[in-house]
């Protein structure tokens, strides 16, 4: 019993981490249609940043902001001079632009930081609290806590106005131009928004999870496969993070550790065979709301 | 008096190496439809999208009451109050009716937006009960009234409208003109783009056509449908629908 | 469509350009001399231990050519972690004409590189004490792995009194390795391993694993990864609140993840085998090795910036100084010659201890014994005990 509690909160805890990172995803893809292959990439530049402005006597707060504020400023640095000039191209050439920045930035990561990893003190001090029989860090319940409530920002966001800019930017550049929106500033937005996401991630998960410049990657993918699995709305995201988390953990515990990559992997494969739209609402009645993205717009109504 | 002037001068715009206008002049002022008639790839959508910014001129101007528009984005001519429902209706697909209406006065607050959209719903009945739906499922008719709403949303001083009974019932189009003529006579300029000339020129004050390029024809809109030469010459023979 | 080919192809090279900024053709060109080709993990998740491997690399190169007055041409390249990166610059090695091959370091990555080298008969020295056998061209500059990774843990723990042992490991060839070994061992010295899970190389919650490791009540955990995942393990077992001791595998012990753990050392505290390079100020007096390593960790941390070396710094000097001695003692670089005179290198010592190779024997370090230290919550490491590692093993003891 106290294990079956154990499995499921630790599944809980790292669906939080993941659905933080998926979002991200969501958020791109729905200003920009682009993959953030870059999104583990920040949050790693989250901890190593902090980490190094923490070690020359920082108080933690500035040194938060002041990383975050430095991934916002990569991002746009990165949007101004390599993205937005793909922005427009094929899916393909957009994916593998994204793949080698974010190969080019743990190579920037590991001449800037070192290769090694570092970890960040955390926010809640103390020993491990017991929660139905099971333990958690204390830090573990900060990242659910600060999970919930920027998603819950994130999606009332997406309902506002400058939420519906961003989608209409994704979903019809032309249209938002004609109604006076600036797609070109809105997609920066939103890349800096998610890249600032990514990096305050790290600070939340860099107490509990040591990082080096190497870890970007796999925290990328995990992200890439919770937001495509939730039908890249943030509400899906979310869902689907924490799924996965539920799924790799009660994996490893009753089958076999060996196996808990292997069922998110085998995730991702159908993921990709059912291109984005495996919907949770399919796999677990779900809804989903609005925040789903239909296939191609269609401006090329039926007639009367 | 002078009302507000949206003037196109010696505009040559095209794609690529080929030019697709050659020098054309075209106004319109408040209150007024201009039709702008034509064959298919007569350069009508070409000179649309020239006004509205979506495709720099290789020379020529769009002056709105004398201000030059050249380096103003599409966005920046949005928000000076010129309008385009561009041929494909530009709608946002994924988002509600509701949601594209919003969009559609964007940069002018809620309060404003929340007054344009009785005034819309005012014009096109139909939108009211489609506000929830989604614009992606909306058939033919139901889009062009959003995306003409959507549009008029931002309280725009001249609308430029490319094709909008492109795949529309004769009914519903009737309906469209209709309320193009009303929102006219309330002091907004419309270009109106059309292939279907009769119908067309029964709503609009003055008339060019088209030509490969060149304005072959301009007039009153009236002398044009009365002129069955005209009408046989360079609308193909369809002006008698 | 061309332009975004460029910039992605733009892109790469960048990466490509920062990548291979890491190799370094040496200028001189020279029939006789000596050519050193090197690969090292400087991207990826062994980084960190690539890094430090070409640091010492560097240090122990200028260090050989003072001593035996050659010169070595070197080359250094990155391996990334990948199997077909090591196949790639071995083979490029080996169309150079290196005279021998440093490195790699992963055990995924000596296999498949060594055959190349084997066919060749190009000496290669993988810095790993994985491979089950040695061939004719593979030197390991190592003690052999059932002593280092199997025997050694489960003596300490023999002579704790733990009994119950429970593996976490990654699951690559590395981590595999481990496990195995100790599984081996086990039996020689009464112990039982009543778990084993693996994770994979990154994995940062491993407290599912835990939670079943918990539930087998082991007396210890050995944690058979290299590198940060060390810290997961640590973690997890905080979160957990096991209080069991942790022993370390050989691959995650160095002063950066010392720093790192020192904030979650279980109660029962991380246990792990050192070399003299780890802590040159506590070896015993009269244990090999101690001189030549003081001598190179000062140098290591004058050229450094203060940042120690550890054991895998100290196996990739002692092999560069072992090539440059058998070169000089051959008195030409070709890689028959050197492989030949290598075998008859027997009384060196270096900085680990002393060597002595013989055509059977290709794993040269002959420790006479093993020192276990415990991690210290100042993120550093104290000698607690001095295995002997000529001692056989004891038939299954019963409790006592």
């Amino acid at each position: 019993m106290a294990e079956t509690a154990q499995f499921l909160i630790t599944g809980v805890i790292a669906g939080a981490a993941y659905a933080l990172l998926s979002l991200t995803w969501a958020l791109v893809r729905k200003v920009s249609g682009q993959l953030f292959f870059v999104s583990g990439c920040m949050v790693v530049l989250g901890v190593l940043g902090t980490n190094a402005l923490t070690e020359r006597g920082w108080p933690m707060a500035p040194a938060v902001v002041v990383v975050v504020a430095s991934a916002g400023a990569v991002t746009l640095a990165a949007d101004v001079l390599i993205l937005r000039r793909v922005a427009r191209q094929t899916e393909l050439s957009g994916t593998l632009v994204m793949l080698a920045l974010a190969f080019a930035m743990e190579e920037l990561l590991s001449l800037g930081f070192g290769p090694e990893p570092r970890q960040l003190a955390p926010a809640v001090a103390g020993p491990p609290v017991s929660f139905l029989g099971a333990s958690l860090q204390r830090q573990q319940l900060v990242i659910v806590a600060a999970t919930a409530v920027l998603i819950t920002a994130l999606v009332l966001a997406g309902r506002s106005r400058w939420g519906k800019a961003m989608r209409a930017c994704a979903e019809n550049p032309t249209g938002a131009m004609l109604v006076g929106i600036h797609p070109t500033a809105v997609r920066t937005i939103g890349l800096i928004i998610a890249a600032a996401l990514g990096a305050l991630s790290g600070v939340l998960l860099g107490p509990v999870a040591a990082m080096a410049p190497a870890s970007g990657f796999l925290l990328s993918l995990k992200g890439f496969i919770a937001a495509a699995l939730g039908g890249w709305g943030f509400l899906g995201a979310t869902v689907a993070g924490l799924f996965l988390g539920l799924t790799e953990s009660l994996t490893a515990g009753y089958i076999s550790s060996d196996l808990k990559d292997v069922v998110s992997l085998a995730l991702l494969l159908l993921v990709l065979l059912g291109k984005d739209s495996i919907r949770l609402r399919r796999v677990g009645r779900v809804r989903i709301s609005d925040d789903r993205r239909e296939a191609p717009v269609s401006t090329h109504p039926a007639t009367d | 008096m002078s009302a507000p002037v949206l003037r196109i001068s010696e505009l040559v715009a095209g794609y690529g190496a080929a030019d697709v206008l050659h020098g054309i002049d075209l106004s319109v002022g408040g209150g007024e439809i201009v039709c702008l008639l034509g064959s298919n790839g007569a350069g009508k959508t070409t000179l649309a999208r020239c006004v509205a910014g979506l495709l720099k001129p290789r020379s020529g101007s769009v002056t709105d009451g004398g201000t030059r528009l050249d380096g103003l984005s599409p966005s920046q001519r949005a928000r000076r109050g010129i309008a385009l429902v561009p041929e494909d209706r530009g709608l946002f697909g994924g988002l509600t009716v509701a949601d594209n209406l919003e969009l559609g006065g964007f940069r002018h607050g809620r309060r404003h937006a929340l007054d344009r959209l009785s005034l819309v719903v005012e014009i096109f009945p139909p939108l009211a009960s489609l506000l929830p739906r989604s614009a992606g499922t909306l058939s033919g008719g139901e889009q062009q009234m959003t995306a003409i709403g959507r549009a008029l949303m931002a309280d725009p001083r001249f609308l430029v409208l490319d094709e909008p009974s492109l795949g529309l019932s004769p009914g519903m189009t009737r309906q469209i003109l209709t309320a193009l003529r009303a929102l006219a006579d309330d002091g907004i300029g419309i270009v109106l783009i059309e292939q279907n000339a009769a119908l067309a020129l029964g709503v609009g004050d003055r008339a060019a056509v088209l030509r490969r390029g060149r304005i072959a024809v301009t007039g009153a809109a009236s002398t044009l449908l009365d002129d069955p030469m005209v009408i046989n010459a360079y609308l193909g023979g369809r002006g008698s629908g | 469509m061309s332009r975004i080919a460029l910039l992605a192809v733009g892109a790469s090279v960048v990466v490509g350009a920062v990548g291979c900024s890491a190799g370094q053709p040496s200028a001189q060109k020279d029939e006789n001399s000596v050519y050193i080709g090197a690969m090292f993990d400087l991207t990826g998740p062994f980084a960190p231990v690539g890094t430090a491997e070409r640091q010492a690399f560097t240090l122990a190169v200028a260090q050989a050519e003072r001593d035996t007055g050659i010169r070595l041409r070197t080359r250094v390249e990155d391996s990334r972690t990948s199997p077909d990166t090591a196949v790639k610059i071995t083979r490029e090695y080996l169309r150079d004409k290196v005279s021998a091959i440093v490195g790699p370091t992963p055990t995924q990555l000596c296999d498949p590189a060594h055959r190349l080298s084997d066919a060749a008969r190009t000496p290669m020295f993988c810095i790993t004490p994985f491979p089950e056998s040695t061939t004719p061209s593979l030197f390991l500059v190592d003690a052999p792995r059932v002593t280092l990774v199997g025997d050694v843990p489960a003596q300490f723990m023999q002579k704790r009194g733990w009994r119950r042992v429970a593996c976490i490991y990654t699951a690559d060839a590395g981590g595999k390795g481990y496990a195995d070994a100790i599984s081996r061992a086990a039996p020689r010295y009464g112990l039982e391993v009543v778990a084993s899970e693996s994770f994979q190389q990154g994995d940062t919650d491993l407290t599912a694993q835990l939670t079943k490791i918990r539930a087998a009540k082991p007396d210890v955990v050995y944690s058979c990864s290299s590198g940060a995942n060390l810290i997961a393990v640590l973690k997890g077992m905080a979160q957990l609140r096991m209080p069991q001791p942790v022993f370390a595998g050989h691959a995650s012990v160095n002063y950066d993840l010392a720093h790192l753990a020192a904030s979650n050392l279980p109660e029962g505290g991380v246990y792990s085998d050192a070399s003299p390079v780890l802590i040159p100020d506590q070896v015993p007096s009269g244990m090999a090795g101690a001189a030549k390593a003081k001598q190179f960790v000062d140098a290591y941390v004058k050229a450094n910036g203060g940042k120690r070396p550890d054991t895998v710094a100290g196996y990739v000097a002692d092999t560069v100084a072992l090539i440059a001695q058998a070169a000089k003692a051959a008195g030409k670089g070709d890689p028959k010659s050197l492989a030949r005179r290598i075998e008859k290198t027997c009384g060196y010592e270096g900085v680990l201890g002393r060597y002595c190779f013989s055509p059977d024997n290709h794993r040269g370090l002959a420790s006479e014994s093993n020192m276990i230290v415990r991690w210290t919550p100042a993120g550093s490491f104290r000698l607690t005990e001095v295995l002997s590692a000529r001692q056989t093993p004891a038939p299954s003891p019963s409790a006592g």
